[in-house]
């Protein structure tokens, strides 16, 4: 068809294929650049926001790498055995702590940056939706914000893996109280690797590149006269296959959350649990926040007045936006805080099921064993008071082959053999103690797999060997974490030539009530012992010690919170900055800048609080099973720790920085709108 | 060109609001056509160009664009048929802010269509007065050279069909003469025009002028002038809030 009557010369069948494609290439790429030059001022908060995930992934996971490679290991080849061995452990304690705090970063990061594109993506939808209408397939959409968002997303993933990478020996030092470094006598120096800030940025671009593929899609399903008109994604009702995931998820918590399963160990369980929660409440979130800003919000408008009143309606109506807004609370309230009860729940519980049930009455511990003769001497003048006394020596030997310490465990034979019912001690599985002696040694079924006739080798601390030979198969005392009994000996079969010598004295007294008077008898002994604790001292010790183990948990607190404020900051401007328009009216018709910008104040707030009031629903539920698992294992449920502290705390710093920023967002549009003289 | 570019036949679409939409619709446009379509405020104007244009799905009855029906097409051939035969011109200019002008011309073949040369695209805006304004962008120009813009990519894309809703609605007399200037180039050249408009002057410029009322065809006027237009659109809105009472 000629356009010549308008002038404008035919297309004809100018060059070939190769030149037509190429040209268009050059040309869709010109397109590229022209959504980032015009979307550029857009991009700040989402690089922020991306730049401040990759750093705290890229140093975490340097972490791991440099506890995994053990940077910085002495060299232990002037150490025994036992001393390599613990010079170990802080190694694997980065490891596992590390590891942790990456998934925990990564977690975060992939809602949060998910979150963050689908807002820009939706601010888009009339540029995408006139892009529709005048032929472009979904597919080249996709690809359009892909090339596009790759730019921006690849250049603060970068800095972000640099900057992460080169901070890694400060955070190093961070971890390495935590790791119990000191506790050996070393000093923990990371090495950078290149290799895993590559790895970082990988992982990261394709978590951030599958974000915008996922908020595209969305939008190009929407039909173009849809998106043309903008009524909204924002505003669209929340779909069936929504609300049918959300029920089905709560179903499938319920489940692994409250049914009794054999195959789930409490760990597992309250991990799984934990995963499935913050899944449910990232899809449910539209519709769970809309609910929350509902209720609260009547707080709002009966004693905000007008601006409590719009402060409501608008976070009622602007769906995504509230929910954008809510996210970052929820999120950070659910992931952290919910992480934290299950390990400490874990690691309590851990020492708990160890330490139930406990038959003695008094434990008293001994590290000179001097002072351990002595008081087994003692304790004979005691014969009347007490029912049962059974003293264990232990120390840590090796055996060759194994990255494990073991406790080698001495017994007086008189004891052992006797088979008293209130004593305490091991229950047999196969064969005799009676057999236990000189080259005989009894062995705990539990971290071994010895059989009767089995030779082993133990090390002492002087690496020389000590053949023995198997002649029975235990379980060791139960309640005592401290007597792990991995192999159980008679005194003078086997030279006390091991590595930290303790001494475990059990005490059944005839009486409970004679356990104070006991007590206080063996303090008036005049034994240097290093301590003498009752029952319930020794369990809350070992509770307590538990709980000190997660000192590392303050670094995910610290690092999810900092995420989750960018990203928080990053929501309110963005949804607050397509309000200048309506706010530039209100003010036109008389309402005080004043006004508006508390208004903004107070909806951010009332978003955060919906989202808090979410998160307390979702943590309740984690604390909630952790206390039903807790009954059914037979411990007290108020062994489940709460974490109402960090929860208080951490809700109440996202309020604060909510209203502050949006206080600051909407006065400053207002400030440019006004000077404008005009609105966009 | 031998098929009929526009062809609906008891084309009919119900919003889900129950709000009015088009009822029974039976029209033809043929080639180097250019046809209005007026009536009061809610008679379905700009329904009947979404569902002529296949941005809406007809609930009963059919739409043939360029000899093909476009009410069975599933989406990725209506993004074909918009590529390849349709050109869009609407009130609030259509435009992608993104996008400079000579992107904006060039939109639909840098998005797979049919072929647009540069010098072609240039020489559309060179004929829309537009000289010089290749790489500025829409929120730089005036109202009236941001249609002039979409008119262009009318005029490079060399589509089947512009569907055009209240394309001089927003601009001065002016730049409403310049549209119209266009669409008659465009009508020239054997395509077709299918416009929704308030403005009497505007539909005198037709050939042919369709009025609805309550989502149906009333009558079909042809030749009329604009006062005769204006004379008549009155009717039809008095007549409308007869109905309505």
């Amino acid at each position: 068809m000629s356009n010549s009557s308008a002038g404008v010369p035919h297309s004809g069948q100018h060059g070939n294929a190769t030149k037509h494609v190429a040209l268009q290439n050059t040309t869709f790429f010109s397109l590229v650049r022209s959504l980032l030059a015009a979307h550029h001022s857009s991009y700040f908060v989402m690089f922020l926001a991306t730049f401040a995930a990759s750093l705290v992934t890229s140093s975490v996971l340097q972490l791991y790498y440099a506890g995994k490679k053990r940077d910085g290991a002495p060299n232990v080849q002037s150490m025994n055995r036992y001393h390599q061995l613990l010079a170990d452990v802080p190694y694997q304690n980065v490891t596992m702590t590390s590891l942790v705090a990456s998934v925990c970063s990564l977690l975060v990061s992939v809602f949060l940056v998910l979150a963050s594109v689908k807002f820009l993506v939706q601010e888009r939808q009339r540029e995408y939706g006139l892009m529709r209408i005048n032929g472009a397939a979904r597919t080249r959409i996709i690809l359009l914000a892909l090339c596009e968002f790759a730019v921006p997303l690849a250049l603060s993933n970068m800095f972000g893996c640099i900057c992460g990478s080169l901070l890694t020996p400060v955070v190093g030092k961070i971890f390495e109280g935590a790791a119990e470094f000191h506790d050996v006598g070393i000093a923990f120096h990371p090495c950078v690797r290149f290799s895993v800030g590559l790895y970082t940025f990988l992982l990261m671009m394709i978590t951030c590149l599958t974000g915008v593929w996922l908020a595209v899609r969305k939008i190009g399903l929407l039909p173009p006269l849809v998106l043309l008109r903008q009524e909204s994604v924002k505003r669209q009702k929340n779909g069936a296959g929504r609300k049918i995931t959300s029920l089905f998820l709560l179903v499938v918590i319920a489940v692994v959350g409250f049914v009794p399963f054999e195959a789930l160990t409490l760990d597992l369980r309250s991990m799984l649990l934990t995963v499935l929660v913050i899944v449910c409440v990232y899809v449910s979130a539209p519709i769970l926040v809309y609910g929350a800003v509902s209720v609260l919000g009547l707080i709002l408008e009966h004693f905000g007045k007008g601006a409590g009143l719009l402060a409501r309606q608008r976070a009622r109506s602007g769906k995504a936006g509230s929910a954008a807004i809510a996210l970052p609370a929820m999120m950070l309230l659910t992931i952290v805080v919910s992480f934290l009860a299950v390990f400490s729940a874990g690691s309590v519980g851990g020492s708990l099921l160890m330490l139930d049930p406990l038959k003695a009455d008094l434990v008293v511990t001994s590290e000179i064993p001097e002072q351990t003769v002595k008081l087994s001497q003692s304790l004979k003048g005691l014969d009347k008071e007490l029912r049962a006394v059974n003293t264990y020596e232990t120390q840590d030997w090796t055996i060759p082959d194994s990255d494990d310490i073991f406790q080698v465990a001495w017994s007086d034979s008189q004891e052992l053999f006797d088979g008293n019912k209130s004593a305490i001690t091991p229950k047999v599985i196969k064969g005799s103690l009676k057999n236990v002696g000189p080259g005989r040694i009894a062995v705990n079924q539990d971290r071994l797999t010895y059989d009767i006739g089995d030779k082993v080798s133990l090390v002492d601390k002087y690496d020389n060997k000590h053949q023995v030979e198997v002649v029975a198969i235990i379980d060791a005392p139960k309640g005592l974490p401290s007597l792990g009994m991995d192999f159980l000996t008679v005194n003078d079969s086997l030279p006390k030539v091991g590595e930290n010598y303790v001494a475990i004295t059990t005490i059944v007294a005839d009486s409970s009530s004679k356990v104070n008077s006991i007590s206080q008898q063996i303090r008036d002994l005049n034994v240097k012992v290093a301590r003498i604790e009752s029952r319930q001292a020794y369990i809350d010790r070992f509770v307590t010690r538990g709980v000190e183990g997660q000192k590392a948990n303050l670094i995910m607190i610290v690092g999810g919170a900092t995420l989750a404020l960018i990203f928080l900051m990053q929501s309110i401007a963005i949804s607050l900055g397509e309000r200048s328009q309506q706010n530039y009216r209100l003010y036109q018709i008389g309402v005080s800048p004043r006004s508006i910008a508390w208004s903004g104040g107070l909806e951010s707030v009332l978003d955060v609080a919906g989202g808090t009031l979410i998160a307390l629903a979702s943590v309740s539920i984690v604390e909630l099973s952790l206390a039903v698992a807790f009954t059914r294992e037979g411990l007290s449920y108020m062994y489940v720790p709460i974490q109402i502290g960090k929860f208080s705390l951490l809700a109440a710093v996202l309020m604060v920085i909510a209203f502050a920023t949006a206080i600051f967002c909407t006065h400053w549009n207002m400030q440019r709108t006004m000077q404008s003289g005009s609105t966009k | 060109m031998n098929e009929i570019p526009l062809s609906m036949s008891t084309a009919t679409y119900h919003y889900v609001s129950g709000g009015p939409g088009i009822d029974d619709i039976n029209v033809q446009c043929e080639p180097g056509s250019w046809t209005a379509v007026m009536g009061p405020s809610g008679a379905g104007k700009s329904t009947l160009l979404y569902c002529a244009s296949g941005l809406l799905p007809v609930s009963d009855g059919s739409v043939y664009i360029a000899g093909r029906d476009i009410s069975k097409m599933r989406e990725k051939q209506l993004t074909q048929m918009r590529r390849d035969h349709i050109g869009f011109v609407f009130q609030d200019y259509n435009l992608v802010e993104a996008f400079t002008c000579l992107q904006n011309v060039m939109l639909t073949y840098l998005f797979g269509g049919p072929k647009i040369l540069k010098d072609q695209a240039l020489r559309a805006l060179q004929v829309m007065g537009l000289d010089g304004f290749a790489d500025t962008y829409p929120a730089d120009m005036s109202g009236g050279q941001r249609q002039r813009v979409s008119i262009a990519r009318a005029l490079a894309a060399e589509p089947d069909i512009v569907f055009a809703d209240e394309p001089t609605g927003a601009l001065d007399t002016h730049s409403s003469q310049m549209v119209l200037d266009a669409f008659d180039r465009i009508i020239q050249e054997g395509r077709t025009v299918l416009m929704v408009t308030h403005d009497p002057n505007v539909a005198a410029r037709a050939h042919r002028t369709l009025f609805l009322v309550d989502g149906r065809v009333h009558s079909v006027c042809e030749g009329y002038s604009s006062e005769q237009l204006a004379s008549h659109l009155a009717n039809m809105t008095n007549m409308g809030q007869e109905l309505g009472q």
